[in-house]
Parts: structure tokens; C-alpha cells; sequence
């Protein structure tokens, strides 16, 4: 069964941003009071989420690699978008991402007292990528990179989880039609299945018409969105299942496909995207208590509420 | 009472030593006569939290001790963790505190010197278990009865003491009985604790296998690497989960 290699440090598996860096990322959006840009929105999420990868990795002695990501840029350039101490590498084990942040942001966080008030805490958030606004949109460039890179990446890992390709864009390539390109991408396979390619469309104009994880061409406007649509993959079951999660309808026949998406929409897409459900990390969730009631902080028998059973009745044949 | 106490414990295939974040208490061999009472438990850390080796060994010692306030192992937990200054993540994973099951046994002997038994308690939650056995049959199991109801989402005590530590008071089970003379029970974490359930389920009890582990004279390290030898079996050809895995062994005479 395809997608069912367990993700381990011994056999990692890896995701590969395939980011739009031309001038029209430059497009203003509003989130909340203040204007921003798609470009500097991308950033945030993508910095937000390998910030969100390396604590999920993190145990007392270090970042275990479970993963290796990398970011490719796409405008005046197509190459590794990491600025920094990992500026110009590729693929990048997890571990040396959460150690070398370009700069840690000082903020500070309302978190609970634990008698019921709130206090301010200083965190540190870590910046590994910028928003970069500028040139053409050479998708047949970045789609032949990307295929380089993965290429290189399987042939070192053969039997690994197949890797996850999230491209994200807000225009139509510059440098031919990349049909054929983003094809041979989820043409890669491991021994564990295909590569998988989410493509995903933004929009600060036309987030009315958002459409997400469509079974069938047919409501698409143009021949690019039916590009993108075409080479996205199919949604795995798991996929489905965290689509789902996020209130999302889908079919057998969806795709790994959003247009004229918003920056919400985009978290969720890449969540749906990135969390495979069968990695070894998951195997005892630390989920947080279901509701708020309050526990008094002993665990001595007699305080607790006896629930209906009892050691000696239960027998087993 | 005379109380005789051997663990065994694997780490998950592929982790080292250290990485194994399970405890038990005793860890050592143990073995007191004209005993009131004897308290002991295991702990499973959750593997998405850090430091939750560090919180497992706590309760379960705590446990021993009769010391369970978890007010106060929170924080010896923050003390422990918060000794040396830790890169950004994990700073924050330890704001997100970490999460095990705890699974408590405590045996009573009203009356030491008359070798009449006595009784027992556990306290448990999540689905660390518990297997009160008698001449190789299976008397009473807790706080899961079947194989079925282990998933991934077991209930936990956490470290974070503004959210009740994850507690409600319905996660917390107890169980209760009656123990006799050469009574052994067996508190397993939840990978072999299910597959002990699956074993029973299906007509192979594994208690007579179990027994041989903790067999007097044989010393600790025997005893481990016999225990290495069936775990690595039954993750091969068993169905065991690859996880870790405990079984602290009580014998009461």
C-alpha cells in the first residue's frame, strides 16, 4: 500500500516549497487592521510552519530528523529562498533548520498564571524566510529545479514516504506552459508511492470565486487554472480525512488543488498537505484535555470519582 | 507481606537507552518481608512532548513515595527542565508542558505476620494496565478489558497545572480486589499490555511466559536480557507494537 512508510530518523521523508516570488506577490491584501502583501502573508505561513515542524521534532536532547525540508523561490531568480546561515542550500535536514534561524523576533505572549490570571511572556520566534517581490514567474524554471532536487533526494532515500511538493503562486508562468513539468514531478516515485504536488492558487482579488479541492475541471475559467488543476495529485485518504477536519467536502477524484485562495485558506491547505497521518511521532498523541474542568492536583484514589469498574469482576476467558 | 518487585523494559526499535520514556518504580530488584503495604507503579511519557521521560519518572517514584501531589511534581518538573538555558523550541515546547499515563498499584496486608492476604488498589490513567494473576489465570485486568479499546489518544496526566493537568475526574480509574499468597501482578505499558489482552482474547494466555521472567536466582541483568529476547520475538512475530515497552512484576507471599 502506497503512503504507509513509517517516518523515522532512520527513513525521513521531506517537503519541498515551491514558492511564487514575482512583482505581483506584491499585490496588497488586508489582514485585519493593518495591509500587508501575499508575498510577506507566504512568509509568515511558512515560517509559522517550520517554526510549528521543528517543535514537533524537538525532544530534550535536540530536533530529531524526521524530515528535511527545503524552500525554492521563483521571480527575477529561481533558487533555495532560505536567508541567513542556510542561505543557497536545497534540501535541508529539520534538525540544522531549527538550529540556524536567520533571527529570532523577540514578542511576547499572554499565557495563564495558573490561578486563573494571565501573565505576559517573552518568546522568541525565528524568521528563515523573507517575502520577495519581484520579476517574471518562470514556473517551467522552478519545475525543473524541483525535479532536479527530488530526483537527487530519492535516490538517497528509496523507500522513504513520498515527498510532499507545496507550490504556491498567484500568476501565470512567464516561461512557457509548465504542463508537462509539474506532470513529471508526481511522475517521482519512492517505493512508497508518488510524489505528491499541492498546487495552490492566491488570490487578493477574487477570494468570492475561492474554489478548493475540486473533483472535475469543469467550473474552472481558463486553461492555466486547468493547468494547475490537471498536474495537482490526487488527495490521499489521510488527506481527505484532515480536509475533513478543516471542514472541507471532498471525493475520491479531488484534487491537491485551491484557487483564488486567501491566506487562510493557505494554512489549511498546507496543513492538509504536510501532516501525514502515519508518522512515528504521532504514535501517542499529547492532545489537550477536552474541556476546561479544572483538576485539584492530587491523585490520591479516595479524592477521585469511582467510575463502574472493579478489579474483581472483571475476568477474561 | 513479602513483596518481591523485578522491571523490564525495552525502548522503542530504532531509540537508544536514553530515548526510552517509560518508568517504573522500584526500578531495582525488590524484595521486603512484613510489608503493611508496598506501593509501585509504570508510566508511559507521551513521544510528542519533551521531557516527558523526566515527568513519567516523577509520578511513578512519587507514586512509590505516596507523595502525588501534582502541584508539586509540576513543579519539580519546571525545576528539572528550566536548570540550563534551552534553545527557542524547546522553550516553547516545554510552555507546552509534557504528558504521560500513570498506572498505580497499592498492596495492603491488615495483618503482616499471618500470611492470610490482604488487598489491593490501582489507580490509573490511561492505558498503562494492570494483570492480577493467579496460578496462571488471568483474576482481574484494568483499567482496559479488551484489545479493541487501545487507540492513540489515551488519557494523560500533564504538567500543566492552569489546565486541571489534563485531568477530568472521570479519566481517573480505579480498581480494587483481593490478593492471596503467590499472587503475581503484572503492570504493563500499553504496547504489551495489549498484546497480553490480544494473547488472552485469543486462547494463548501469556502468563506462564511472564512468570519465567521474574524466576528467583536469576539476576537483574538475566532477567533483562531475557526480557530483550521475547520483545524482540513478539515485535517480529508477535504483533507488539514497536514501542516502548515495560512489565514490572509484583509477587506477593
Amino acid at each position: 500500500m502506497s503512503y504507509s512508510a513509517e517516518i523515522s530518523r532512520q527513513n525521513p521523508s521531506c517537503f519541498l516549497f515551491l514558492i511564487d516570488q514575482s512583482g505581483s506577490m506584491e499585490d496588497e491584501i488586508a489582514s485585519g487592521s493593518e495591509s500587508s502583501t501575499l508575498a510577506n502573508g507566504v512568509a509568515d505561513s511558512i515560517n509559522s510552519w517550520l517554526q510549528e515542524l521543528s517543535i514537533k521534532c524537538a525532544k530534550s536532547e535536540g530536533v530529531r530528523d524526521y524530515y528535511e525540508v527545503g524552500v525554492l523561490g521563483y521571480g527575477s531568480a529561481v533558487g533555495p529562498g532560505f536567508v541567513g546561515p542556510l542561505a543557497g542550500r536545497e534540501m535541508i535536514p529539520i534538525s540544522e533548520i531549527a538550529d540556524n534561524p536567520a533571527r529570532l523576533d523577540e514578542r511576547t505572549k499572554k499565557v495563564p498564571d495558573g490561578t486563573g490570571g494571565i501573565i505576559e511572556q517573552p518568546v522568541r520566534i525565528p524568521v528563515w524566510f523573507e517575502p520577495v517581490a519581484d520579476g517574471g514567474t518562470p514556473m517551467c524554471r522552478a519545475a525543473s529545479e524541483a525535479k532536479r532536487i527530488l530526483q537527487d533526494w530519492i535516490a538517497r532515500h528509496p523507500d522513504a514516504f513520498p515527498p510532499t511538493v507545496i507550490h504556491i503562486t498567484d500568476g501565470e508562468s512567464t516561461d512557457g506552459n509548465p504542463t508537462d513539468r509539474l506532470k513529471e514531478l508526481t511522475e517521482l516515485e519512492t517505493s512508497d508511492g508518488n510524489v505528491m504536488l499541492f498546487n495552490i492558487h492566491l488570490s487578493v482579488k477574487d477570494s468570492a470565486n475561492t474554489l478548493t479541492f475540486l473533483d472535475s475541471d469543469d467550473a474552472l475559467p481558463d486553461l492555466y487554472s486547468r493547468m494547475l488543476f490537471d498536474t495537482a495529485s490526487h488527495l490521499t485518504p489521510t488527506m481527505r480525512m484532515l480536509a475533513k477536519e478543516h471542514g472541507f467536502n471532498t471525493g475520491e477524484d479531488s484534487r491537491c488543488f485551491v484557487m483564488n485562495g486567501d491566506l487562510v485558506l493557505l494554512v489549511q491547505a498546507i496543513d492538509i498537505g504536510t501532516r501525514p497521518s502515519n508518522s512515528q511521532m504521532d504514535a501517542n498523541d499529547d492532545g489537550s484535555p477536552d474541556d476546561d474542568d479544572e483538576h485539584d492536583g492530587d491523585i490520591h484514589p479516595e479524592a477521585m470519582q469511582r467510575d463502574d469498574w472493579s478489579g474483581d469482576s472483571k475476568n477474561l476467558r | 507481606m513479602l513483596v518481591s518487585s523485578r522491571g523490564f523494559h525495552a525502548p522503542k526499535r530504532g531509540n537508544v537507552e536514553s530515548e526510552y520514556e517509560d518508568a517504573y518504580f522500584p526500578e531495582r530488584n525488590y524484595r521486603h518481608a512484613n510489608l503493611a503495604e508496598f506501593r509501585c507503579a509504570v508510566a508511559d511519557g507521551a513521544s510528542e512532548s519533551a521531557f516527558s521521560r523526566e515527568w513519567a519518572r516523577l509520578l511513578v517514584r512519587r507514586y512509590h513515595y505516596k507523595q502525588i501531589s501534582l502541584k508539586l511534581l509540576q513543579r519539580c518538573w519546571q525545576r528539572k527542565v528550566t536548570r540550563e538555558p534551552v534553545p527557542w523550541y524547546l522553550e516553547e515546547k516545554i510552555r507546552r508542558g509534557a504528558h504521560a499515563t500513570l498506572m498505580g498499584l497499592s498492596l495492603h496486608d491488615p495483618d503482616p505476620a499471618s500470611g492470610a492476604g490482604g488487598t489491593w488498589t490501582a489507580t490509573a490513567v490511561g492505558d498503562s494496565c494492570l494483570f492480577h494473576v493467579r496460578d496462571d489465570q488471568l483474576l482481574a485486568v484494568a483499567p482496559l478489558t479488551h484489545s479493541a479499546q487501545f487507540n492513540n489518544h489515551p488519557h494523560l496526566v500533564s504538567t500543566d497545572g492552569s489546565r486541571g493537568f489534563g485531568l477530568q475526574p472521570s479519566h481517573i480509574k480505579e480498581a480494587s480486589g483481593h490478593w492471596q499468597t503467590n499472587d503475581i501482578f503484572y503492570l504493563l505499558t500499553d504496547a504489551l499490555a495489549e498484546w497480553a489482552l490480544s494473547a488472552q482474547e485469543a486462547g494463548r494466555p501469556p502468563w506462564s511466559q511472564f512468570r519465567r521472567l521474574g524466576r528467583f536466582g536469576r539476576t537483574q541483568q538475566a532477567g533483562q536480557r531475557a526480557f530483550n529476547k521475547l520483545v524482540n520475538k513478539l515485535r517480529l512475530f508477535g504483533g507488539l507494537h514497536n514501542d516502548d515497552t515495560t512489565l514490572l512484576r509484583i509477587e506477593v507471599a
